[in-house]
C-alpha cells in the first residue's frame, strides 16, 4: 500500500502507528476514498435531475437519503479529515518538532472518525445534513436518524481532540528559535480554525444531545406542543457550522500561501495583513450565524444586525485574495499542477464570495434563499475554492507521501475537466434557483428553461466525474509506478520542499 | 516591499466602501419591505406535509388553491403544522418559512397587471413529497 | 497614508449622508416587492460584474504576464 521506495511497510504497521506521517496518511487516504463515493453520490443525483419525473431513482425517499448523505460525506468526511490530514504531515514539520503534541490522542481522533463515518453510510438518513426539527425529530425515520446524530457526535468529539493536539503543538511545541510571527502562514490557519473549532462545536454538540432527547421523546426542547421552539435548534447548529464555513475555508486559504510564493518564486507580499486577516476573521466569524436564517421570521433588526456582520468578513476574504495576486506580481510563476489548481481556486473564489455578498442583501433573500442559487453558491465554495486547492496541495504532497513524482500530464486533463465542469454545473445551479427552483427536490416544473439548466448542470457533474476519474486513477497508478522523485526540489521551483525523512518512523 | 502595503490598504477601503454602499441599499430595501401597508387583507396561511391550506378573512377556507384579487394588498400569517415549511410565490418574491409553534408575517401588493396563474411551493425541506407541496395562486381582476 | 485613509473616510462619509438623504426623501407608496427584490438584484449583479471583470482581468493579466516562461524571453531581450 504505501508506497515508499526505500523500505515498503506493511500495513498494519501503518494503521496501529501514532507518527504524525501515518495518521496523517490514514486522514489522507480516508478523506480521498470518502470525496470518490460523495462525488458518485453527487453524479446520481445529477443524473436524477437530468429530467423532470422519475430519470434513474424510483422515489423520493432514497432521493432525500442520497442527498443527505452526499452533503455529510463531503463535508465531515472529505473536506475535514483532509485538513486534519495535511495538518498533521506538515504542522510538526513547519514547527520543527518530532510529531504532534500527543500522538497517541492523535491516533485516537482518527480512529474516532471511523465509527463516526460507519454510523452515517450504515443509517443512510433522510434529514438533511441540518438535520432541523421537529422534521429530524418527529418525522424522521430511525434508526437512520439516531444513527446520523451519533455519528456526528462522535465526529465532532474527533475534531475537537484534534484541534487540541494543533493548538498545544502549534503554541507548547514549536521550536523555541521559530518566533510565531516567522512561522509559515498555513501553520497560522491551523492555528486559528482550531481555536475556532473549540469555541464553535460545543454548541452543536449539545444541540445534538438535545435533538437526541427529543427523538425519544424525554424532552420538548424543539418542540412547540411542549414549550419548545424548532428556531431554537437552528441558532445552536448554525452558531457552529458557520464558523465552521471558515473552519472548512480558512486551511484551504493557508496552502494557497503556502504554494502562492513557492511557485511564483517571490516572498509573500505582506506577511503580517495574511495574518491580521486570519485572526480578525477568526473572530468576526462568530457574528453572523443567522444569515442562514433570515427567511425563519427574524425581527428586522436581527436581519440588520447579521447582515452588518455577514459583509464585515468580506474585507479579510478580500485582502487575502489582493496578497495572493500581489504575491504573483512581478514573479516568475510555474504552471505546475498545484499552482493551477490554486489560480483556479482564486478564480472561483471571487464568484462564490460576490455570490455571498448577493446573498446576505436582505430583500434579495426572497429571492434566492433556499433555492438552487444557494445551492450553487456554497457549492462553488466548497468545491471551487477548497476542493480545488486542496486537489492543489495534494499534487504538491505528493513527492512527500510517495516518494514519487505525478504525471504532470494527466493532473493537467484533471484540472481542466474539473475547472470547466465547475463552472458550469454550479453557474447553471446559480441561475436555476433565480427561476425558483427549490433545493432538495426529487422532481421539478416542467418548464423549458428549468429542465435545460438542469441539463447543463449536470452534463458539468459528469465533466467533473471525469476528472475525478483521472484524478484517482493518477493517484494509484504513480503512487505505485511513479518516477522517483528529486526529494530536495521535486517541483523544480528552487525552493526547499519538506523534510521527507519525516517519513521514516521512529517509534 | 514594505511600502507597497499602502496599496493593499487602499484596496481594503475601497471593499469597505463597496460593502457600505451595499449595506445601505439592502437594509433601506428591507425597511420598505419590511412596514405592512395600513388598507391590508390578512389570509391566514398553514403548511402542512405536504399540501397548504388557506383561510380567508371571511371565514372562507381554501385547500391547495388560493384566490386574490389583483390590485390589492395582502398579508400572510403563516404557520406550520407539523415541521418547518416555507411558503414561498416564485413570481411575487415572496418568502417566508412556515415554523410550527410560531406566526410569521409576510405582505404582498398584487399589482393590477398581475391577473393571471402563479405557483406557489414550499421552500424548506419537509419530507417525502417536498419537492409537490404545490399550490396554485389565482390572481382575479 | 494618514492622507489616503482620511480620503477614504470622506467617500464613505459621503456614501453615507447619500443613502441618508435618499432614504428620508423617498415617497410614502406601497411598493412592489417583486420589483424592487429584482432591481436590487440587478444592481448588486451590475456591481459584482464591474468588480469581478477588474479582479479576474487582473489575474488573467498576471497568469500570462508574469508566467515563467515569458518572464525569460523578456530577460532575454533587455539583456
Amino acid at each position: 500500500m504505501v508506497i515508499e521506495i526505500a523500505k515498503p511497510r506493511p500495513l498494519w504497521q501503518i494503521l496501529f502507528s501514532t507518527h504524525h506521517t501515518d495518521v496523517a496518511l490514514l486522514y489522507l487516504i480516508t478523506s480521498i476514498v470518502f470525496l470518490m463515493l460523495g462525488g458518485a453520490l453527487a453524479l446520481t443525483i445529477r443524473t436524477e435531475l437530468l429530467t423532470p419525473g422519475t430519470t434513474i431513482i424510483g422515489d423520493a425517499d432514497l432521493f432525500n437519503r442520497i442527498f443527505t448523505v452526499h452533503g455529510t460525506t463531503m463535508l465531515f468526511l472529505w473536506v475535514l479529515p483532509f485538513i486534519s490530514g495535511v495538518g498533521n504531515y506538515l504542522v510538526p514539520i513547519l514547527v520543527k518538532y518530532k510529531d504532534m503534541a500527543y500522538p497517541r490522542l492523535n491516533a485516537v481522533a482518527y480512529w474516532m472518525a471511523v465509527p463516526g463515518a460507519a454510523l452515517i453510510w450504515l443509517g443512510w438518513s433522510d434529514t438533511t445534513w441540518m438535520a432541523y426539527p421537529p422534521y429530524s425529530t418527529m418525522r424522521a425515520a430511525g434508526p437512520a436518524a439516531d444513527m446520523w446524530i451519533f455519528g456526528l457526535k462522535i465526529l465532532g468529539l474527533s475534531s475537537i481532540l484534534g484541534a487540541i493536539n494543533f493548538i498545544v503543538t502549534i503554541l507548547k511545541c514549536k521550536h523555541p528559535d521559530l518566533p510565531m510571527m516567522k512561522t509559515s502562514l498555513f501553520v497560522w490557519s491551523i492555528l486559528v480554525t482550531s481555536m475556532m473549532t473549540l469555541a464553535a462545536l460545543p454548541t452543536f454538540t449539545a444541540a445534538l444531545i438535545m435533538l437526541y432527547t427529543d427523538r425519544l421523546g424525554v424532552s420538548g426542547f424543539f418542540d412547540p406542543a411542549r414549550g419548545g421552539d424548532p428556531i431554537a435548534y437552528q441558532h445552536l447548529f448554525w452558531f457552529t457550522f458557520h464558523p465552521e464555513v471558515y473552519i472548512f475555508l480558512l486551511p484551504a486559504v493557508g496552502m494557497a500561501y503556502e504554494l502562492i510564493p513557492k511557485f511564483s518564486r517571490k516572498p509573500i507580499f505582506s506577511y503580517g495583513s495574511g495574518v491580521i486577516a486570519f485572526v480578525l476573521l477568526s473572530i468576526i466569524g462568530f457574528a453572523s450565524w443567522a444569515h442562514h436564517m433570515l427567511a425563519t421570521g427574524l425581527t428586522f433588526t436581527e436581519k440588520t444586525v447579521f447582515m452588518i456582520g455577514t459583509l464585515a468578513a468580506v474585507p479579510m476574504s478580500a485582502m487575502h485574495v489582493f496578497n495572493w495576486m500581489a504575491t504573483m506580481w512581478g514573479g516568475r510563476i510555474k504552471f505546475a499542477a498545484p499552482m493551477k489548481f490554486v489560480i483556479g481556486g482564486i478564480m472561483l473564489f471571487f464568484t462564490s464570495g460576490a455570490g455571498g455578498v448577493v446573498n446576505t442583501t436582505l430583500p434579495l433573500d426572497f429571492i434566492t434563499h433556499d433555492t438552487y442559487w444557494v445551492v450553487g453558491h456554497f457549492h462553488m465554495m466548497l468545491m471551487g475554492t477548497v476542493s480545488f486547492i486542496f486537489m492543489g496541495f495534494l499534487y504538491y504532497m505528493f513527492p512527500l507521501i510517495t516518494g514519487r513524482m505525478y504525471s504532470e500530464r494527466l493532473a493537467n486533463v484533471h484540472f481542466w475537466f474539473a475547472f470547466i465542469g465547475t463552472a458550469l454545473v454550479f453557474t447553471a445551479m446559480h441561475i436555476v434557483g433565480l427561476y425558483g427552483m427549490p433545493r432538495r427536490v426529487w422532481d421539478y416544473v416542467p418548464d423549458p428553461t428549468i429542465i435545460a439548466l438542469n441539463q447543463i448542470a449536470t452534463i458539468g457533474a459528469y465533466l467533473i466525474g471525469i476528472g475525478m476519474a483521472v484524478f484517482i486513477a493518477l493517484l494509484i497508478r504513480d503512487s505505485v509506478k511513479g518516477k522517483p522523485a528529486d526529494m530536495r526540489d521535486p517541483f523544480g521551483i528552487g525552493e526547499i520542499y519538506y523534510d521527507y525523512r519525516r517519513r521514516e518512523p521512529h517509534h | 516591499m514594505g511600502s507597497h502595503v499602502i496599496y493593499e490598504w487602499i484596496y481594503v477601503g475601497a471593499v469597505v466602501s463597496l460593502l457600505i454602499w451595499v449595506g445601505a441599499e439592502a437594509w433601506y430595501g428591507e425597511k420598505l419591505l419590511h412596514e405592512v401597508p395600513k388598507d391590508h387583507i390578512t389570509i391566514k396561511v398553514t403548511g402542512q406535509q405536504w399540501f397548504w391550506t388557506f383561510e380567508h378573512p371571511d371565514g372562507k377556507r381554501e385547500v391547495g388553491t388560493l384566490h386574490l384579487k389583483a390590485g390589492k394588498v395582502y398579508k400572510f400569517e403563516i404557520t406550520g403544522k407539523d415541521v418547518i415549511h416555507a411558503f414561498n410565490i416564485p413570481h411575487f418574491a415572496v418568502m417566508i418559512d412556515a415554523v410550527p409553534g410560531r406566526i410569521n408575517t409576510i405582505w404582498v401588493k398584487i399589482p393590477e397587471d398581475a391577473v393571471g396563474e402563479y405557483l406557489i411551493q414550499c421552500r424548506e425541506y419537509c419530507g417525502l413529497l417536498h419537492y409537490n407541496m404545490r399550490a396554485n395562486l389565482i390572481v382575479e381582476a | 497614508m494618514m492622507r489616503n485613509l482620511s480620503i477614504l473616510a470622506a467617500v464613505v462619509a459621503v456614501i453615507v449622508l447619500f443613502s441618508t438623504v435618499g432614504m428620508v426623501y423617498a415617497q410614502e407608496e406601497v411598493v412592489d416587492r417583486s420589483a424592487l427584490a429584482w432591481g436590487l438584484f440587478y444592481k448588486m449583479m451590475t456591481a459584482a460584474f464591474i468588480v469581478g471583470a477588474i479582479v479576474q482581468g487582473t489575474l488573467v493579466y498576471i497568469i500570462f504576464k508574469f508566467k515563467e516562461k515569458k518572464v525569460k524571453e523578456r530577460a532575454e531581450i533587455s539583456r
